[in-house]
């Protein structure tokens, strides 16, 4: 059972970088009134481009990219036990992702809802790089828990 | 390597009911208001004039059957998408995974072009589909693989 589809690992770094400046940018847009006010209001090389609407580009793209690649990049080591955690987590995160989905679809109406949406694009990665993660802490525990005992 | 979190190979029809129902009631919605329900429903609020109040226009448009529509979809789809093969080998476990990531990158790259191309309340669409969109493309790229595995012709080229 191999991997495929997987970036190489070291390209978890710039995913690290990305999914923080899509952070930054984010509460940027969130913080100031004129969200692009903190920028130039006119690109320096594109003048027809809206600021605004550069900005939540920005945002978008770079959390989504950065998530995509901390969630996809190789492990150091890639095995058969690896690869089963990320099948399970894929699932699971899918299962976790649409239950909450449901659960905001029946109780959460009206404009709010939209954010609700909005948040979905991204929970299923983020939702994934949790188990994943946790998973992969709880195995290197028990491997070093073995070592002491032998 | 077995899978797990699977549903039981019968709950696949029971997702394909829960599909076919939405689909059934989706274009029966159509026909009933071609020019969209929700604009019929807000022809119908007094002195409302038309004016495009985002609130109004949501509130409008968000009954009961908008809550049980995205259930009854999601459900089916999560079924149609994870109930087990009949024979559930190491095999189908790949494929599974293969096309779940695929399925992710996918909708993940049609995402960012919607994001570079579309702007303002027409990317509200584009959210509500991506909701749903990496189950279908799964659910696409998993069938049509195990569709190719099964082809007899496929059989015979690797035996030879």
């Amino acid at each position: 059972m191999k991997s495929r589809f997987l970036f190489p690992h070291k390209w978890m770094v710039p995913g690290i970088v990305l999914f923080l400046t899509g952070i930054a940018v984010h509460f940027i847009n969130q913080s100031t009134t004129d969200p692009a006010g903190i920028f130039q209001k006119i690109h320096p090389f594109f003048p027809g481009i809206d600021m605004q609407v550069l900005a939540d580009d920005v945002e978008y793209l770079s959390l989504v990219i950065g998530l995509l690649l901390i969630a996809f990049s190789k492990e150091k080591i890639e095995d058969e036990q690896i690869v089963k955690l990320r099948t399970d987590s894929l699932q699971w995160a899918i299962y976790v992702n649409y239950g909450i989905f449901i659960i905001c679809t029946i109780f959460i109406n009206g404009m709010d809802y939209l954010g609700v949406v909005a948040y979905n694009v991204l929970t299923p990665l983020l939702f994934f790089i949790i188990r994943f993660r946790w998973k992969i802490y709880q195995l290197n525990r028990a491997v070093v828990k073995e070592e002491v005992v032998s | 390597m077995k899978s797990r979190f699977l549903f039981p190979h019968k709950w696949r029809l029971v997702g394909y009911c829960c599909f076919a129902a939405t689909m059934v009631f989706a274009i029966a919605l159509k026909l009933l208001h071609p020019e969209g329900y929700v604009y019929a429903d807000l022809h119908q609020v007094p002195g409302s004039g038309h004016h495009l109040q985002p609130d109004t226009i949501i509130d409008q448009g968000t009954r009961w059957h908008n809550d049980i529509i995205t259930s009854l979809i999601i459900l089916g789809l999560v079924l149609i998408a994870f109930s087990k093969e009949k024979i559930e080998d190491e095999q189908i476990s790949q494929l599974r995974l293969d096309s779940l990531q695929w399925a992710t990158y996918l909708n993940y790259a049609i995402f960012f072009i919607c994001v570079l191309f579309i702007y303002g309340v027409h990317f509200i669409p584009v959210l509500i589909f991506n909701t749903i969109s990496p189950l279908i493309f799964f659910i696409i790229r998993f069938r049509w693989k195990i569709h190719l595995l099964n082809s007899p012709l496929r059989n015979e080229e690797e035996n030879r």
